[in-house]
């Protein structure tokens, strides 16, 4: 089970509409083996804190390990998942 | 006064030897990291894992923490190559409150060095220029009498969220009002009056839609609200509760006259798209149809009573 975290500032259309792009790659690449937890930072700032955030819209990919954390452009579906694979992380 | 030099001779003096003979390498590190720290956007460069290597002082100030507090720590993997792209940045506060917010404009390159490759964002702080930016948007998308959206702003706003119904396949009711007798109302107790009666109309559709939806008032009388993620069986709905705020608001003991609104509904199918100007013509046309029955049936009740006084005399 692929779990992941997004933050975000606000519900802003833009923002949604980045929500619902999201949700599509990730059925679309995990069906329902995943599971997608949006953080509004504005609603729960100290996650963000206790989180290392430090900008939005971050993206973390907290389970299966490695942690993977993508700050910033997710449209390209090729790109994300080639950065959520890649082994670099830690 | 001294002559410009030629671009020749910056590049003889990058390469100018020092008394020893060897390049004057300290001097040109030494004027690249004068760059890198005056620069007035913030830098920050992270390695493959998200770790960061390096900020300058721009970017320590963005971020409201020291070098010492973020180098080695997870930043996240920049991502944005092409376009610049806008993000929030979240600034420490107290008790771990965000305190500020900013918004910046990123970057990034990516850096080939010796064994690895180094990804550099670029941030720009273009908090007021977004603040700027927003009033603009504010000022031409919104009406100044109700507060709702304008035409323009609905259009705006209605355009995205068809996009959106297209690729969440969910449908939209588009519900297409008009306050009735506005004229009457204008004629009789003059233009605040009207304005007045505006403001309500606003208030009723307000209270009876989510915020989620859009709301605007499309023309001097005309409202039009985009109902979003509605099923297609549930437009009655829409319109009778907004019948049934607009009774209670007509309830209220003090009023010198009722408002009447009229209404009409568009359904959105993602199946067949249509524009957003066709949908509020087809609730507009639907609308006008609503408004006819209702002039017939009070003709008819008239001539009920003109009858009823008829016989009785």
């Amino acid at each position: 089970m692929y779990t992941f975290l997004l933050y975000i500032t606000g519900r802003r259309q833009k923002t949604l509409a980045l929500i619902e792009t999201l949700k599509g790659f990730l059925t679309e690449r995990f069906k329902d083996q995943y599971s997608l937890e949006i953080v509004d930072v504005l609603e729960d700032p100290r996650r963000a804190e206790e989180d290392m955030i430090l900008a939005t819209p971050t993206l973390v990919k907290s389970a299966p390990p490695p942690i993977r954390k993508i700050i910033g452009d997710f449209r390209n579906s090729q790109d994300l998942f080639a950065l959520l694979n890649s082994t670099d992380h830690t | 006064m001294e002559e410009a030099k030629t671009p020749e001779f910056w590049l003889n003096e990058r390469s100018t030897m020092d008394q020893g003979g060897k390049p004057r390498v300290q001097d040109h590190e030494e004027f690249f990291r004068l760059i890198v720290e005056h620069s007035a956007d913030a830098i920050i460069v992270v390695d493959r894992g998200g770790f960061v290597r390096f900020l300058n002082p721009a970017a320590e100030h963005l971020f409201g923490r020291t070098s010492e507090q973020m180098v080695g720590k997870s930043f996240g993997f920049p991502m944005a190559f092409g376009m610049p792209l806008e993000l929030n940045i979240l600034r420490p506060g107290q008790e771990s409150r965000v305190a500020e917010m900013r918004v910046a404009e990123m970057r990034v390159a990516e850096i080939a060095r010796q064994n690895e490759t180094l990804y550099m964002a670029n941030l720009r702080d273009i908090t007021e220029l977004v603040r700027l930016r927003e009033e603009l948007r504010t000022m031409a998308l919104i009406d100044d009498l109700t507060g709702l959206n304008n035409r323009r702003g609905f259009s705006t706003l209605g355009q995205q969220q068809l996009k959106l119904a297209d690729r969440t396949k969910r449908g939209m009711f588009l519900l297409f009002s008009d306050l009735d007798n506005l004229k009457w109302i204008n004629d009789t107790f003059g233009h605040h009056e009207g304005d007045q009666a505006l403001i309500e109309a606003a208030t009723i559709h307000r209270e009876t839609f989510r915020q989620s939806d859009i709301i605007a008032r499309v023309g001097g009388d005309e409202f039009a609200v985009l109902a979003v993620e509605a099923y297609q069986d549930s437009g009655d709905i829409l319109a009778a509760r907004l019948q049934e705020r607009l009774r209670t608001h007509n309830a209220q003991s003090n009023r010198r006259y009722k408002l009447s609104i009229s209404v009409g509904l568009d359904y959105y199918d993602p199946l067949s798209p249509r524009s957003i100007d066709e949908l509020l013509d087809r609730a507009d046309r639907s609308m006008y149809e609503q408004k006819q029955q209702k002039k017939q049936m009070r003709n008819s009740e008239r001539g009920i009573e003109k009858k009823k006084h008829g016989n009785t005399r």
